[in-house]
């Protein structure tokens, strides 16, 4: 169920209604549980099966992690998070797995026949299954109690508006607050729909509007020109932003209307100016995931310079990896942790060179923002594209290592690049004048109902499925 | 493109607005809801205007179809053909205007008629033409079609919010929709509840201009309308089409879940609205055509139709000596779509049957 579609409007408004309606906190959390449920069963409602053993997997885990001594915890830990990985890989990962050791095996003059299994991708079980690594690991650290309540461990893993595509929200951020019974807090309700507006702008008018550039483009890559390859990389640059952080304020917003609050996925990011800065505003949840379950416990910044790369790299692999299974995602994800070694050492020499350097002046900070944008273009390219060899081939073109003869497109560049730049420049900026209580009401919904009035009428009428929800 | 850069900094503005909106403190529910919805009817006039300066419509077949029709001043009188793809596919718009002229009688033979286009559409896009063409028609030729007839909201739910469905649905039509809706026994209580909710949400999507700016064009951009398009050739036996034809020509019964009055009262409504919209613009002339079907039922409606309208001229393309031209597989693209030969054929034969008449000026 995409988030902007009449289901969804009308499904929100009948468990927003319902839930509210109900006094106990009880019933409003299974009536959630029971929604979300729903939610993904419009999708497929077997995989509601995997999803429920995926929680009674990490509620059973929780339990005997509190109540057995630490060896056995250990073991418990590890056979959680081995089942959740399991179920990630199987379904995620073994073709792509099978295929190239038999493409390998192949090589060496081998001719194995390994089965390739003809199965779906289960929407959103990237996501989910971190939800559940995330309770168990948080338990055994002692960062959280296990759960008594079944229906709250079910709500923490199902819970509608992350459950597609995120944020992936940690066991001791949430956990309190479906313990707590949720107030109906009118400032929070203007909050919420504030956020459902943004990330309605975003995805379904920009978003949208740049997939209509940037996708017939990679789809049929042989029929344009060098520039309007040029022209696609920019606006999937920009779709992909748009569309994840229109997705992220989407849930966020519609999770605040239920009275939980979500953290933050995006902050900018296109205003970085390292890759170190680039992961601390994009896709904020999975990188702080990343850094907190992978990277600190493979080492993190401790030992040898070579060692942080290693524990770098290997985590941006993975991060590439669990993005899908294919190697231009293993290629993106090797791009940004080349990136972020490369920032590791320069920040290293500058401290060591002179510590008056350290300070950025502005210009200083607008090169390295414009650096940092086109490494990350650059590693877009990866992402986007079908294979690596496609890729290499558009990055080739751009640059100008060989010719690419083909159509022209009207270029959209500036014009992509002007809308990120007024997006991040007045939305993390300070620009909101002070009014009077009164005109700030006014200000506030008349605005919304201009926006609400205008986006409807901007955007395209067959919406896209969000890009996160392949993840 | 350079419609993507426009709407790209609509988007800016958008994006703008909403950072810069002013944090405020909900107030009371009411006067939220009030600045709410005077925010959005603000913009929603604004849109209006802004539509009719730029002279903005909607993209598709019909706006593509429209471009060429009206585009037509020459001398000739013109003959206005409104029908689907029954029309679209089994004449050819030169070929008639050549027979006509054959007989002393030259005339200009525009095809208003768009694959699945139902009543509503047409009757949507006919009053666009007549704004705006600069020759009026002289007669109005309206095809006869039991399905179209029959059943008026079916393409709706097969297209349902398309660009297409929702560009036509003002207010206008979902009125006849609605009168169809609530006149018809064809339709179970629950189908009409999920299809009267449809109609007003396509109303709403219509009225709230969603999608528009993505889907419109200026109506003075050239759109490339190919009127003599025809569609992939698929081959029946010789046999098999013998067979057909004669099983239809045999066929008295309509389709069960069609009225058995003909035409229903809704479509004999339609129709005199249709007409009398015309004759708002000077249009005196009409006449009724069915293209060859090897349908029985759509046949049989046509005749009953017919027999039903004797006060105008009315044409069933059943005629014995047309059918034995008809029967050859290669004339028939599917039941009741004709193709190369079979479309000249009945071309010629129609144009004589008009001609015989008496009804060209």
């Amino acid at each position: 169920m995409n988030f902007v579609s009449f289901e969804f409007v009308a499904f929100l408004g009948t468990v927003y209604g319902l839930h509210w309606m109900l006094p106990q906190a009880g019933a409003r959390k299974w009536l959630l549980t029971v929604a979300s449920y729903l939610f993904y069963a419009a999708w497929n409602w077997r995989f509601c099966f995997l999803m429920l053993f995926v929680t009674a997997n990490a509620f059973a885990a929780g339990h005997l992690i509190s109540s057995l001594p630490r060896p056995e915890r250990k073991l418990i830990l590890a056979t959680s998070i081995g089942i959740d990985v399991a179920i990630l890989v199987y379904f995620k990962y073994y073709n792509f797995f099978v295929s190239n050791v038999v493409a390998s095996l192949a090589n060496l003059g081998f001719s194995p026949s390994l089965p390739i299994l003809n199965i779906i991708l289960p929407v959103g079980i990237s996501f989910y299954t971190f939800h559940a690594i995330s309770y168990v690991v948080d338990i055994f650290r002692g960062k959280v109690e296990p759960e008594t309540s079944f229906v709250n461990v079910a709500l923490y893993i199902s819970f509608f508006p992350q459950l597609i595509a995120g944020p992936i929200i940690r066991a001791t951020f949430i956990m309190p607050q479906i313990r707590r019974r949720r107030p109906y807090a009118r400032s929070q309700q203007v909050i919420g729909i504030r956020l459902l507006l943004l990330g309605f702008v975003y995805k379904a008018v920009i978003a949208d509007m740049l997939a209509e550039v940037a996708d017939p483009i990679f789809a049929h890559l042989d029929q344009y020109n060098a520039h309007a390859l040029l022209t696609a990389t920019v606006a999937f640059h920009g779709q992909i932003y748009f569309d994840f952080a229109g997705y992220s304020y989407m849930a966020i917003g519609t999770a605040r209307l239920f009275g939980y609050r979500f953290p933050r996925n995006f902050n900018y990011p296109y205003r970085s100016a390292s890759m170190t800065e680039f992961w601390r505003r994009w896709h904020m949840s999975l990188s702080f995931w990343l850094r907190d379950y992978l990277y600190i416990p493979l080492g993190g910044n401790r030992g040898g310079r070579l060692e942080v790369y290693r524990n770098l790299v290997i985590t941006m692999l993975l991060g590439g990896l669990w993005h899908g299974a294919a190697w231009n995602y293993v290629v993106w994800g090797l791009l940004h942790g080349f990136g972020l070694c490369v920032n590791k050492a320069w920040s290293g020499l500058r401290r060591h060179l002179s510590p008056a350097i350290e300070r950025q002046s502005g210009s200083a900070r607008v090169v390295a923002v414009i650096i940092t944008q086109l490494w990350v273009m650059l590693a877009w390219i990866f992402f986007r594209c079908y294979s690596v060899a496609e890729a290499t081939d558009v990055l080739g073109s751009i640059i100008g290592l060989h010719s690419h003869p083909g159509a022209a497109i009207i270029p959209l560049e500036l014009w992509i690049v002007l809308i990120i730049a007024i997006d991040h420049t007045l939305g993390s900026g300070t620009w909101r004048r002070s009014v009077s209580r009164e005109w700030a009401r006014i200000l506030t919904w008349s605005g919304i109902g201009v926006v609400l009035a205008l986006g409807l009428a901007a955007m395209p009428l067959v919406q896209k499925p969000f890009i996160y929800f392949q993840f | 493109m350079t419609k993507t850069a426009y709407l790209l900094v609509l988007a800016g503005l958008m994006v703008g607005i909403c950072h810069l909106l002013p944090r405020s403190l909900p107030g009371r529910s009411w006067t939220a809801s009030l600045f709410l919805v005077i925010g959005f009817i603000l913009a929603q006039g604004a849109l209006s205007v802004a539509f009719t300066v730029l002279g903005l419509v909607p993209r598709g077949p019909f706006h593509e179809a429209l471009e060429h029709l009206t585009d037509y001043e020459g001398d000739r009188p013109v003959a206005l053909l409104v029908g689907s793809s029954f029309t679209q596919a089994g004449i050819d718009p030169e070929a008639l205007g050549e027979s006509l002229g054959t007989s002393g009688r030259s005339v200009a033979v525009l095809p208003l008629a768009i694959a699945g286009a139902p009543h509503l559409e047409r009757l949507y896009y006919l009053k666009e033409y007549l704004s705006t063409a600069k020759r009026k028609p002289q007669i109005v030729l309206f095809e006869v079609a039991g399905g179209y007839d029959s059943s008026p909201l079916y393409q709706l739910q097969q297209m349902q919010f398309t660009d297409r469905m929702i560009a036509m649905m003002d207010g206008y039509s979902a009125w006849w929709a609605f009168r169809w809706l609530f006149s018809t026994d064809a339709v179970s209580l629950t189908t009409s509840v999920v299809l009267g909710g449809e109609i007003l949400a396509h109303l709403g999507l219509h009225v709230g201009h969603i999608g528009f700016l993505w889907n419109s064009t200026r109506a003075d951009r050239p759109a490339g309308h190919d009127p003599s398009s025809s569609p992939p050739t698929l081959h029946f036996s010789d046999d098999e089409v013998a067979s057909l034809i004669d099983q239809a020509a045999e066929t008295r019964d309509l389709k069960a879940d069609w009225p058995q009055n003909v035409p229903s009262n809704w479509m004999a409504a339609f129709l005199e609205e249709e007409m009398s919209t015309l004759q708002r613009h000077g249009v005196d002339r009409f006449a009724f055509y069915s293209v060859p079907s090897m349908q029985g039922a759509n046949v049989a409606y046509a005749r009953r139709f017919c027999a039903a309208m004797s006060k105008f001229t009315c044409i069933v393309g059943e005629d014995p000596q047309l059918l034995a031209g008809l029967r050859h597989g290669t004339d028939w693209y599917d039941f009741d779509h004709l193709q190369g030969d079979g479309r000249d054929l009945f071309t010629k034969w129609l144009g004589d049957r008009l001609v015989e008449q008496g009804l060209l000026p």
